[in-house]
């Protein structure tokens, strides 16, 4: 029994260790990873939607989340006609008077 | 004696009249009267002229940077404006305090010859600037577009497994994907400035349709 000791608090040592990684492996994996097994697809697409939403927000810089407003503006203006921008008659009219 | 007196008056009349009659007879040989050149009021005359023109230019200018200024991209995608307006305007402003400045011909002639001169060679500059401007804007939008129709897409799934009425919402991203189409194609081929603004119509015209998909999906 006496010489069983060293054994048994290295078997307790192999646990322990065992048990801490498990648990920091199980922090290091995203929730909604860990999550998505007790979900439907209807669940997981309700959260998609949720979070597209929150992404409507004006943020600058955000180029994969245009807001509908900021769009329908540049799509207004690009139905603008584009003002005149020839100086051909003026420079003309500047070289002709003497 | 006498002959020698007669012939004496016919000289006289000879010498007087024939001038006189000349001058009647051909008024029009006689040069007409020079008047002086009023210099300082050439120079001031020239000096609105130029004056006028410039401004024209200058509002030219300004309007073309009026037009960029107001045109917004998409939020997260960013455009800007090159240097050349900017320097232009400046350029002709500063024409504009010279003409003001000069006293002389001399000066107001070589004042016009130089601003000519680089108008000629920056006649292009105002346009690709516009042009530049507008194809970032619309790439832009076109990528935006696209974006916004995915997640729109996705939407109407999540309604369809939801059991809502999904016809409007599809019917108005497959109408929009169509003008975007469209628009690309015709932005594809277009050699010209005016059939690029053909295709920048045509995507404006997907507005209405993201108007009411945003509608549907924000109800």
């Amino acid at each position: 029994m006496k010489n069983s000791w060293p054994l048994i608090i290295i078997i307790l040592v192999l646990i322990l260790g065992i048990g801490a990684f498990a648990v920091m492996a199980l922090k290091k994996q995203p929730a909604s990873t860990v999550n998505s097994k007790s979900k439907d697809t209807t669940e997981r697409l309700e959260e998609t939607k949720e979070t597209k939403q929150t992404n409507e927000t004006p943020q600058t810089g955000a180029a994969t989340n245009p807001t509908p407003d900021s769009l329908i503006k540049s799509l207004k203006a690009l139905g603008q006609d584009t003002p005149n921008t020839s100086i051909d008659s003026q420079t003309s009219s500047m070289e002709t008077i003497k | 004696m006498k002959k020698t007196l007669l012939t004496a008056f016919a000289f006289g009349v000879l010498v007087l009249a024939v001038p006189k009659a000349y001058v009647y007879a051909l008024p029009n040989i006689t040069p007409p009267l020079q008047p002086a050149i009023d210099t300082t009021k050439l120079v001031e005359t020239l000096k609105t002229a130029y004056g006028k023109i410039i401004n024209q230019i200058l509002t030219v200018v300004n309007t073309a940077q009026g037009y960029l200024t107001q045109m917004p991209v998409p939020e997260g995608s960013s455009c800007s404006v090159d240097t050349s307006l900017q320097k232009l305007e400046t350029y002709l402003t500063d024409q504009l305090a010279k003409v003001e400045a000069a006293t002389t011909l001399a000066e107001l002639q070589a004042i016009q010859k130089e601003t000519v001169t680089y108008l000629k060679d920056h006649k292009e500059d105002i346009t690709n600037s516009v042009n530049n401007y507008v194809d970032c804007a619309y790439t832009a939008t076109v990528s935006s577009l696209n974006t916004y129709l995915t997640y729109a897409d996705a939407q109407a799934k999540v309604m369809e497994l939801k059991g809502e009425d999904t016809t409007q919402l599809k019917s108005d991203i497959s109408s929009a994907r169509s003008l975007v189409a469209k628009s690309q194609s015709e932005y594809d081929a277009a050699t010209s400035n005016k059939e690029k603004n053909q295709a920048y119509k045509t995507l404006s015209q997907t507005a209405p349709y993201i108007q009411s998909i945003n509608t549907i999906l924000t109800q």
